[in-house]
């Protein structure tokens, strides 16, 4: 088996065709018979197919036969294709020697993309160039070749032109897997260093972690330790995925797979992390572990009050295989209890609010998501807020941080001057240009997070026909002139409405606000004041007029029942409304704070 | 079951023919046919034999022929189901006999005889006295027809008519409605029923909304015909019964109180509904397959609708007799059900109560007058629990 591993991954942005040739591959190598082959087999989860997009890694392991009659064990380690989970990405390619590299014929190059390829070229992978989708009219094939050679000094002789989707060019690319990416490197004598790039929880045997053993060996019964924590575990079961789990007495340097070892909490194996022998640990960890911190914070309350414990359970079942997801509980006066949730992005926030109500059958009301800002007090203290509701009052206030982003911004040079006022107003600093072909622009600004997570994103890609792409960093807090804005329903303020807004925007978002809450709001009973303000001085205001009608004009023995339905279905309405004071509140109110004017 | 009366059932007989059928109908009806009537008659003759069977206590208190064009009938076809009813069942001799009238479809000679053969009350579905708002609506008269349909009947010796009004027709102004109301009120009906034009989704004129070829009143607009309406109505001597219904004293419409009161009622003709015990079921729209079973002696199919428990029937009392202006009395809910209604929506109640919605007064619970145009909002809360 010397020299005969492959590792790789592949790197491609949203909807490049990444699981396609992914599947493909098991196909082609007969990891899968026809008969298995469903589509996009490594994205396991339902919300993963429904988005189109991977979240989970699911490494595979599949045998080829190479035209130099050798057969080859290659590794193939699916990458998530979302900016919320980019460290998850630089695990994933640390435990790889080479990147498969796909970009759509038709599409080019995104600015993720470009991300995640620098990534991997720092992490020294080798890189083989892919063009996808070329079957497809649109497809500009010479075009995107020069674009990859230009930007990324990809030799464009050996870029490969395929069609996952039709099944063209698969065999070219396993040929170019074993003859361009290197053999793993390592020492399989040495004291054992196995890089844990995923992890999930089975309710059976606890959490499994995928690894790649960098050095030395794991087997069966062996005591393990976990260098971040120096937790001890002994394994019970190592196996590889092909693409069924199926054990193995031990892995190798160089191997990949994956480990049972008791360990009740994916949070006892963090990606990232190393695992070492308990016997004969090795000196240091492998490089690049990062403790993940959540970026984006919501409150989520179930709409019945007595699914607290039920939230909690669910919430508790989710981080068992979350372990970015973070939680504690929290109240508010117009929600109740519930929990204050953080997230890495915006999509791992939908992400888990869907699932929590999809697989736990729970009602659920989200508020507006919110970065951590970072407050200096007078009194010398530093406050982290990541909920609106602990704003200090402004007499206490030194000064406001908030997180800003170091965006890097991909767009055909024609929206070069929308993306300028764009940056422009949603407080961006400029940073830098690079023409990366005649046609394809690189801007780099720095935004507020919060700016980011409200509509630049949308706006970017409306302003721009969708021709933009986008990856962002974190780039430090810097000052801000902050303010809160509260929301008040009948001259009370509805404490899970208030939000944090820049200065400057108070006025717009509060009138945005204000109107939008108008409109998701049904007539009540009585007339409904919406008004929104800084401090006492109110800056917005609207009114919903009482209802005037809600009766059944005729009610007769013939149809009795069926107005009986209608009526249930009214009251099945209230049910998700939430009642504050005396107003119902339709449960998707608390997210309206964040929602874009749809043009 | 549940004894919750001691007076007899309502009748109600389903003559499922129209001329033609209005634009915002939403009741089983056919084009009439020739000699399908006939043939229709001797069939509903034989469900009031058949059906008298299965029934022990047959005291019948009101009768009401509802459409559907009833009025189509020729008094001799009338007078046959009359005749059966007190054949097969013990018609009340106090008992209200209603015949529902298109104005379209009388004469006078006919109405005297239909009123010598048993029937005592008109309902006659005037709808609109503006000729713009019955075209709208599809109706096959005009407003002078519905005048001299008003004459006729009165000097056929009925002094109980009831005219329908709608109100909220597309492009009905309040003062065109008020000139209705005024002209309606000029006829001295005994009993006027007053309806907010409701439209199911399938109906004609819903898709003429949808197409954006109408537009309904707007809801304000709405809530102030309503209360235009109980202002006049009230001024000219009728008082308000029940949300949409008002009468001079006496003339209350008892069948339809029977549906309020949640009475038993037996539905005779393809889609009638039946109310008895705590199963409520209809009789299956079809009219030849309806026909087919009588000729052969057997009762009509059904289709069964609801089963309902001590909690359901309650539930439905509420609801129903809360669109009663003098309400329920929540002492003989208690006798009638077994269970505690008090206690179950007491929250409910005070609630209500405290928001000017509902009222108690003397053992009654009733909606406010405020309420009643929002009466869904109450209501809809005594619905028992799904889960539950």
């Amino acid at each position: 088996m010397e020299g005969k591993i492959r590792n790789f991954c592949i790197i491609a942005h949203i909807d490049h065709g990444k699981s396609t040739l992914a599947d493909r591959l098991l196909q082609f190598t007969g990891a899968l018979s026809e008969r298995e082959m469903r589509e996009q087999y490594l994205d396991k989860m339902d919300l993963e197919r429904e988005k189109g997009i991977t979240i989970k890694l699911q490494p595979v392991r599949l045998k080829y036969q190479a035209h130099d009659g050798e057969e080859y064990i290659l590794n193939l380690i699916d990458t998530p294709g979302h900016v919320d989970f980019s460290y998850e990405v630089s695990r994933s390619l640390a435990a790889c020697e080479g990147a498969l590299l796909v970009v759509d014929a038709s599409q080019g190059i995104e600015a993720q993309t470009l991300a995640n390829v620098y990534m991997a070229m720092d992490l020294n992978l080798e890189i083989i160039g892919i063009i996808n989708k070329i079957d497809l009219p649109g497809a500009e094939p010479e075009k995107v070749k020069q674009e990859m050679e230009d930007v990324l000094g990809i030799d464009q002789n050996d870029i490969i032109a395929i069609s996952a989707k039709m099944g063209l060019g698969i065999e070219e690319v396993l040929e170019a897997i074993v003859k361009q990416i290197p053999a793993p490197l390592g020492d399989e004598e040495g004291p054992l260093q196995a890089l844990i790039f995923d992890s999930y929880f089975d309710s059976y045997q606890g959490a499994i972690s995928y690894i790649r053993v960098v050095n030395g060996r794991v087997q069966k019964g062996d005591l393990i330790q976990m260098m971040s924590s120096g937790k001890q575990y002994e394994v019970s079961e190592l196996g590889v995925i092909n693409p069924y789990m199926t054990p193995v007495p031990a892995l190798k340097a160089g191997e990949v797979g994956y480990l049972v070892a008791g360990i009740k909490n994916v949070v006892d194996t963090r990606v990232g992390d190393t695992i070492t022998g308990a016997r004969k640990p090795a000196p240091k960890p492998l490089p690049g572990y990062q403790e993940v911190k959540p970026m984006v914070y919501c409150g989520l309350y179930p709409l019945e009050n007595n699914d607290f414990e039920k939230l909690r359970d669910a919430l508790d079942k989710l981080k068992l295989n979350d372990s970015s997801l973070f939680y504690e509980p929290e109240s508010s006066d117009a929600l109740g209890f519930g929990f204050r949730c953080g997230f890495l992005g915006l999509l791992h926030l939908e992400i888990v609010r869907e699932r929590l109500e999809r697989e736990y059958d729970l009602s659920l009301m989200a508020t507006a998501p919110v970065v951590v800002y970072r407050i200096e007090l007078t009194d010398g203290r530093v406050l982290d807020v990541q909920n609106p509701t602990h704003w200090p009052p402004a007499q206490q206030i030194q000064a406001v941080l908030e997180p800003y982003y170091k965006a890097t911004i991909m767009v055909p040079h024609e929206y070069v001057g929308t993306i300028m006022e764009l940056c422009q107003e949603k407080r961006g600093v400029y940073l830098n240009m690079e023409y990366l072909t005649a046609q394809r622009v690189i801007m780099t600004y720095k935004l507020p997070l919060a700016e980011i997570l409200y509509d630049f994103f949308d706006l970017m890609k409306s302003r721009t026909r969708g021709y933009a792409s986008l990856d962002y960093e974190l780039a430090g807090y810097e000052k801000s002139d902050l303010v809160k804005l509260d929301v008040m329903l009948n001259g009370e303020t509805i404490d899970a409405l208030s939000f944090i807004t820049h200065r400057e925007n108070a006025y717009v978002r509060a009138r945005s606000i204000t109107q939008r809450l108008r409109k998701i709001i049904p007539r009540q009973m009585y007339e409904v004041i919406i008004q929104a303000a800084i401090g006492s001085k109110v800056i917005a205001r609207e009114s919903i007029k009482a209802m005037r009608k809600d009766v059944l004009a005729k009610c007769y023995g013939g149809d009795i029942t069926r107005k009986k339905k209608l009526l249930e279905k009214q009251k099945e309405g209230k049910k998700r409304m939430k009642q504050i004071g005396r107003i119902e509140v339709p449960k998707d109110a608390f997210m309206s704070v964040m929602d874009i004017e749809k043009n | 079951m549940y004894r919750r009366y001691d007076q007899g059932l309502g009748l109600y007989i389903h003559i499922p023919f129209c001329l033609k059928k209005c634009n915002y109908c939403d009741f089983y009806s056919l084009p009439v046919q020739t000699g399908i009537l006939q043939r229709y008659v001797r069939a509903v003759v034989k469900e009031l034999e058949l059906r008298a069977r299965d029934v022990e206590d047959r005291r019948i208190k009101s009768v009401y022929l509802g459409g559907g064009t009833p009025s189509l009938l020729s008094p001799s076809e009338l007078s046959l189901i009359i005749n059966s009813i007190n054949l097969n069942w013990d018609l009340d001799n106090e008992a209200e006999v209603s015949l529902e009238a298109n104005p379209a479809s009388l004469n006078g000679k006919a109405l005297e005889f239909i009123h010598k053969a048993g029937f005592n009350r008109i309902s006659l579905g005037v709808q609109s006295f503006q000729d713009r708002d019955l075209q709208i609506l599809g109706r096959s008269h005009s407003s002078q027809e519905a005048w001299q349909s008003i004459e006729l009947i009165k000097n056929s010796g009925f002094s109980n008519l009831n005219l329908d009004l709608i109100y909220g027709i597309p492009g009905q102004t309040i003062d065109k409605w008020q000139e209705t109301l005024a002209q309606a009120l000029d006829a001295r009906p005994a009993h006027l029923s007053v309806y907010l034009l409701q439209l199911d989704e399938e109906v004609p004129l819903s898709r003429y909304i949808k197409a954006g070829h109408y537009q309904l009143c707007d809801e304000d607009t709405e809530a102030q015909m309503y209360q235009l309406a109980i202002q006049m109505i009230e001024k000219a001597g009728l008082f308000q019964y029940e949300i949409s219904n008002f009468a001079r004293p006496g003339y209350e419409c008892q069948h339809n109180l029977g549906y309020w009161k949640a009475n038993e009622y037996l539905g005779i003709g393809p889609g009638a509904v039946s109310f008895q015990g705590n199963r409520r079921y209809i009789n299956k729209k079809n009219l030849l397959e309806y026909l087919g079973c009588l000729e052969k002696d057997q009762e009509p199919e059904t289709e069964e609708l609801e089963f309902m428990d001590a909690q359901e029937l309650a539930a439905d009392a509420i609801i129903l007799g809360l669109r009663l202006c003098t309400g329920i009395k929540l002492k003989d809910l208690v006798q009638t059900y077994g269970i505690n209604e008090l206690n179950y929506y007491k929250d409910i109640i005070e609630g209500f109560i405290n928001q000017g919605l509902l009222e108690m007064d003397k053992g009654y619970l009733r909606l406010s007058r405020k309420a009643y145009f929002l009466s869904n909002q109450v209501i809809c809360h005594f619905l028992p629990d799904l889960e539950s």
